[in-house]
């Protein structure tokens, strides 16, 4: 009750703009989710990602709101879409951080092993903090700073303006570069397969696309793997320690869908 | 034999003997019914059934044994089943016999009917003694009584000769009917609340003999699953005449779904392959594929006011304490009993912090059974409490928010209040009020969400937008600097090639120019102007090599800088002599002998073009 009225300010906010079809399901959505019918409001958050909505704040709700249906694996999908889009939000970076906090916890109290997770890179955690929008237009910035100062270098004589050049050119091109790896390792560009989360609570990791096929270990749910291919209704995943198999499709979730940042 | 002791002496019997002989035969005659009554059949009829309470729908093994020791079955005669359908019926007769040591072989004869029943009506059935004829005599059993308890699903499961094409639950019948084999899912509902739980029912309708096996499960996203059929017992069958045809139906799926949100959910298409078999078992070498339909639940949110974390169904809830009195140090296990029809889920209960009392974390254990074909779970959270300080503490009740969605009600099952004594080390237990905690009642902790973060409600809602550094133009931007600066570097080297071989043009048609002059001036005889035209061509030529003008330089520079272009000492030496010589021949009289001129010009045209060489990169 006490957060249905902190906000209702908010919610009164949403009504002015009703004619916005999109507005209204959001509204709609917010307000069955504040009054903790998260299954009803997911059925409005789909609504808005078919409309092409992509948006941290949302997404954030949502993960809650799958928190609240005990789907922690679906609430860490939606909290890494977040902070893909709004990385420096603190709130996202620590719910994505309690959300797996929870998930070790109920590994550990029945006895598993850690999540399953790639390890993270030099310079996907130095960028981590940066959108793949603010990355790319920054690459963009240091490229034609790298290149122009190489061009200059060539045509001026003066040696003062020539070791000014040396060194913006120089940091140019190490920035450029950075920014580079940074947002192939946002986009993936440098890995085989796309990134996921198993949604389920324990998968079959199987030697192949079938339900007979010999099952090769278990995964579960919040566990990190690389989808490869599809083949029917199952995945070609590798996971983090190279193992590779097939699990059903519906019980992992690509945390990057074709296209979006 | 002692009645037939003879002596060969004594051919006839004597008087005594004969008394003998006779009281012999009297007493077999005497013993004969005795006899006749022991070769009487020995005869057991036994009935037994297993189970002797089922539900409807479930099925029954019944077994009818009669052993008929020296005697001959002549016919069982077998109780009404009406209320139960037969799916089997299997009777055997083997027959044995006894051999004895100084007895005639005798016939053990046995019948034994199996039956395979399918509970179709609920109530108390008895099923009357079997009766079994034995050389025309009547043997009664003992008769059997089978509870049948009612319908999982409400009503009672009577099938129809046909299937109910307008039961709106299951799968039409044109969608799926295959003359040989097909398969049917069912639904016993397709409109449920959150939590409620449905019932799935995937059915083999077949003609072949054969081994099917899923080759796909259908899929069950959203819903939390829980299987209601046996796996160590076969799979429920009956017999089903559809559309005329007579089918063997079994039940390969039956599952308790319970739906975790609200929308349509669908259950997928399920996917059962059949190797088709010989009446021997062997394999015919034919697979058919047989597909269910997917079925579309409709699932809807809990009522206003219901919370979301609220347990969905019909639920008791209890709490016990082992012990209410106590010593400082000593432990007490409080239990926490939620139990009843429904999913118990993951329902996390917590004891706040009490003054004077340690709570350790508690242990929980879940446990469900099926009853009726319905889920019932039980959920026992045990709480280990240690005593710290002496005095009265109280523990307050549970509270927990359910929904009965057969009654449509919400409410909230609340457990009553445990109040602890605690003695101090001298036995005694302090005269104080209750120590109390906060809140007066325990509910379910907060869920993940509450633990996770705050809802928002705010958003731009900004519009998928695909990344720029995926798409083209990111790359066509990435490459425009360096691409720029390759024309622009490139441009400039063509430009300065291209004026530099302007230059070296305009020079070849100077010198060209000069010795053209130098020629018309032989002609005309005119010898000054003609050395004059060849000193200018060599210095023309001088300069396209050096790139610079010669005429101001001394010849020992000049010297040096030809050789400094690398070119042969011999040929600077030749060039140094002959512009020596033209400056000479200038100023000398002699020099104006036609000869001369002719041998001059060879000359200055052989250097020229050595010099032209090396000005083009080539051997002097």
């Amino acid at each position: 009750m006490i957060r249905l009225l902190a906000l209702l300010p908010l919610l009164v906010s949403s009504v002015a703009f009703a004619d916005d079809p999109l507005r209204a399901v959001h509204t709609r959505a917010t307000e069955l989710a504040a009054r903790g019918e998260c299954a009803e409001a997911l059925v409005a958050y789909d609504e808005l990602a078919r409309a092409g909505v992509e948006d941290p704040d949302v997404a954030y709700d949502r993960a809650l709101c799958h928190a609240q249906l005990g789907e922690l694996g679906r609430a860490i999908v939606w909290l890494e879409r977040a902070m893909r889009l709004a990385p420096r939000d603190p709130e996202i970076r620590e719910a994505l951080a309690r959300a797996e906090a929870k998930v070790r916890d109920a590994r550990e109290s029945e006895h598993h092993g850690e999540p399953l997770a790639p390890e993270a890179t030099l310079f996907g955690t130095l960028t981590s903090g940066m959108p793949a929008s603010t990355l790319t237009i920054l690459a963009l910035v240091f490229d034609v700073l790298a290149f122009a100062a190489l061009g200059f270098l060539f045509v001026t004589r003066n040696e003062r303006v020539r070791i000014g050049l040396g060194l913006v050119g120089s940091f140019s091109f190490v920035f450029l570069a950075a920014m580079l790896f940074g947002l192939g390792e946002r986009l993936e560009w440098f890995e085989e397969g796309r990134l996921a989360v198993v949604v389920a609570p324990e998968v079959t990791l199987r030697a192949g696309p079938d339900e007979r096929a010999p099952g090769r270990r278990i995964v579960r749910e919040g566990d990190r793997l690389r989808v490869l291919g599809r083949r029917r209704d199952y995945a070609e995943v590798r996971l983090p320690d190279d193992q590779r198999g097939y699990v059903r499709a519906d019980q992992i979730e690509i945390l990057q869908p074709d296209g979006s940042d | 034999m002692p009645f037939a002791r003879t002596s060969p002496r004594t051919p006839r019997p004597t008087a005594r003997a004969r008394a003998r002989l006779g009281l012999s035969i009297a007493l077999i005659f005497a013993l004969l019914p005795a006899r006749a009554a022991l070769a009487a059949p020995q005869v057991e009829v036994k009935m037994s059934a297993r189970p002797e309470i089922v539900s409807v729908g479930d099925q029954v093994q019944l077994e009818i044994r009669v052993d008929a020791l020296g005697g001959r079955i002549d016919r069982v005669e077998l109780p009404d089943l009406g209320a139960f359908s037969i799916l089997s019926h299997r009777r055997s007769s083997p027959v044995r016999f006894q051999f004895g040591l100084r007895s005639a072989a005798q016939v053990e004869a046995t019948e034994i009917h199996q039956f395979t029943l399918r509970a179709e009506l609920p109530g108390e059935h008895r099923l009357a003694a079997p009766v079994a004829i034995v050389e025309g005599e009547r043997y009664e059993g003992t008769p059997v009584t089978i509870r049948v308890e009612g319908d999982p699903r409400g009503a009672p499961d009577v099938r129809s000769s046909e299937p109910l094409d307008d039961d709106p639950v299951s799968t039409p019948l044109d969608d799926v009917f295959a003359a040989r084999a097909f398969l049917r899912a069912t639904v016993d509902r397709t409109e449920v609340y959150v939590g409620e739980q449905i019932t799935l029912e995937i059915e083999y309708y077949s003609r072949l003999r054969g081994s099917p096996r899923f080759s796909k499960e259908p899929s069950t996203d959203g819903f939390w699953v829980h299987d209601l059929l046996d796996p160590n017992r076969p799979p429920p069958e009956r017999r089903e005449i559809v559309r005329g045809v007579p089918f063997q139906v079994y039940t390969v799926k039956r599952v308790a779904a319970f739906p975790l949100r609200a929308g349509k959910l669908d259950i997928g298409a399920a996917t059962l392959e059949i190797v088709a078999t010989t009446a021997f078992g062997f394999a015919q070498g034919e697979k058919l594929v047989r597909h269910a339909k997917p079925v579309t639940i409709t699932v809807k949110p809990l009522p206003n006011g219901t919370p979301s974390r609220a347990l969905v169904g019909q639920f008791d809830l209890r709490a016990n304490i082992d012990r209410r009195t106590l010593r400082v140090g000593e432990a007490a296990t409080l239990e926490v009993v939620v139990e009843g029809r429904g999913h118990v889920r993951d329902l996390e209960l917590g004891l706040p912090e009490i003054r004077g009392l340690r709570v350790l974390a508690p242990e929980t254990e879940t446990s469900t059974r099926i009853q009726n074909g319905r889920l019932h779970g039980r959920r026992v959270t045990r709480f280990l409490i240690i005593a710290e300080q002496p005095g009265t503490f109280r523990i307050p009740g549970f509270s927990v928010p359910t929904f009965d969605p057969e009654t449509e009600t919400s409410q909230r099952l609340t457990s009553n209040a445990v109040v602890i004594h605690v003695a101090g080390d001298d036995g005694a237990i302090p005269d104080e009020p209750p120590i109390a905690s906060e809140p007066d009642e325990l509910e379910p902790p907060a869920s993940d969400s509450e633990e996770l973060g705050v809802l928002r409600g705010r958003a731009e809602l900004r519009r998928r937008s695909s990344a720029l550094a995926d798409r083209g133009t990111f790359w066509a931007l990435l490459l425009a600097p360096p691409v720029v600066l390759a024309l622009a570097f490139g441009f400039g080297a063509l430009a300065r090639r291209r004026r530099k071989e302007r230059g070296r043009r305009e020079r070849e048609r100077r010198h060209q120019r000069l010795l053209d002059e130098a020629r018309a001036k032989r002609r005309e005889g005119d010898a000054k102007g003609l050395y004059a035209a060849l000193a200018s061509s060599i210095h023309a030529a001088l300069e396209e090599l050096l790139g610079e003008s010669t005429r101001g330089l001394t010849h020992a520079e000049i010297a040096q800088k030809l050789a400094a272009v690398g070119a042969p000492n011999e040929l600077v030496t030749r060039t140094i002599e002959e512009l020596e010589g033209l400056d000479f021949a200038r100023f000398a009289a002699e020099s104006t002998h036609a000869e001369e001129m002719d041998r001059a010009m060879l000359r200055i045209t052989a250097i020229l073009d050595r010099l032209d060489a090396l000005a083009k990169g080539g051997r002097a």
